[in-house]
């Protein structure tokens, strides 16, 4: 999944990022693989907007966006890539600009549709890893089953009221989302409580699961959950495993196929 | 044997509280416990945790004292053993 570092840094980059290459294990190497680098995001709600935002910030060479609908203004209070002038007119319109306004140095590709059976594979193929934004268990799953297949890494990212959850899977080693949810869950609605600074500090912490594994730097939460309760500011790391027998990445299953 | 229960996400919403300490007579084993517990905690609490043929529903996240477990995973109880209960999330 890490790529080559061939790509040389513009004067203007060096100078963007002069204070994240200052980090001892990162520096202009780890910079220049970031540039190299591209990471889906599904979608850009309250956690993708912030996803993207500290992913287009730290200069991530290309970023594939899907993101259906039009702003709404119950949207704005945690979606921070939306803007009141937008409300009624495409999301996808609104991400773009304000990730262009941003950095100009990267490369921003606009999906104006969720995840679906029709388009995951396509999108999957076209990045090296995938960030999960999504508020449906059924786009979830979908993602989670393409990671998989195509072998790439997805952070897995949740929020709930002043609770938030992530981990990041990397097929074949870590559990998978299957593992760890092999039922749509009865119980999960569509809207819930939640407040941006929520769903912004979760998002925050998956942008730095994405740059730690396209760099190379630090311990991913490979294998591990983070679970956070922000009313108690309580943080939990537990071991999480996989399920011998999941569905979608347990070995026993490619043996009952074949 | 005193055990507590410490609830997550939903389920605090669901069972009214975020902790309950439980003192189960018999030694029961991490399943039986949850079932037990999530019986006495009203219908939508049950039908959150447990499925209509009474057993836990595989989409749950339990850890023990930190550790996780699978719902259909035997693992023993011990005095004063801590079970963490969590719903899936998502985004939005």
């Amino acid at each position: 999944m890490m790529t080559k570092a061939s790509t040389e840094l513009s004067t203007e980059e060096k100078a963007q990022y002069e204070w994240q290459m200052w980090v001892d294990d990162f520096g202009e190497e780890g910079q220049k693989k970031l540039k190299e680098s591209s990471v889906l995001i599904s979608r850009c709600g309250g956690l993708g907007s912030l996803v993207a935002y500290e992913l287009a910030a730290a200069g991530v060479g290309k970023l594939l966006i899907a993101h259906g609908g039009d702003v709404k203004a119950s949207d704005l209070h945690r979606q921070l890539l939306m803007t009141h002038d937008w409300v009624g007119k495409p999301r996808i319109e609104s991400i773009v600009r304000r990730l262009g306004e941003l950095n100009p140095h990267i490369e921003l590709v606009g999906v104006g549709e969720n995840v679906n059976e029709e388009n995951v594979s396509g999108l999957v193929s076209q990045v090296d890893m995938i960030v999960d934004c999504a508020p449906l268990f059924e786009e979830r799953f979908l993602m989670n089953q393409e990671a998989v297949k195509q072998n790439k890494p997805m952070v897995e990212c949740a929020m709930y009221d002043l609770e938030a959850q992530i981990t990041t899977i990397v097929p074949g080693k870590t559990p998978c989302l299957n593992c760890l949810f092999p039922e749509k869950p009865a119980q999960w609605k569509r809207q819930f409580p939640v407040f941006g600074a929520v769903s912004g500090t979760v998002g925050c912490m998956a942008a730095m699961e994405a740059i730690k594994l396209l760099s190379g730097i630090g311990r991913p939460l490979c294998g591990r959950m983070v679970s956070m309760d922000l009313r108690e500011m309580i943080l939990n790391t537990f071991d999480i495993k996989r399920r011998e027998n999941c569905a979608v990445c347990s070995a026993k299953k490619t043996l009952k196929l074949n | 044997m005193k055990i507590q229960f410490i609830l997550r996400g939903q389920l605090k919403s669901l069972a009214q509280g975020a902790s309950f300490d439980c003192e189960f007579e018999e030694a029961y084993d991490v399943r039986q416990a949850i079932i037990q517990f999530a019986s006495k905690k009203g219908e939508s609490f049950r039908n959150a945790v447990l499925s209509v043929d009474n057993d836990i529903t595989p989409s749950i996240l339990i850890f023990c004292n930190g550790r996780q477990i699978y719902s259909d995973e035997f693992h023993p109880l011990e005095e004063g053993n801590e079970i963490l209960l969590m719903l899936p999330i998502a985004g939005g």
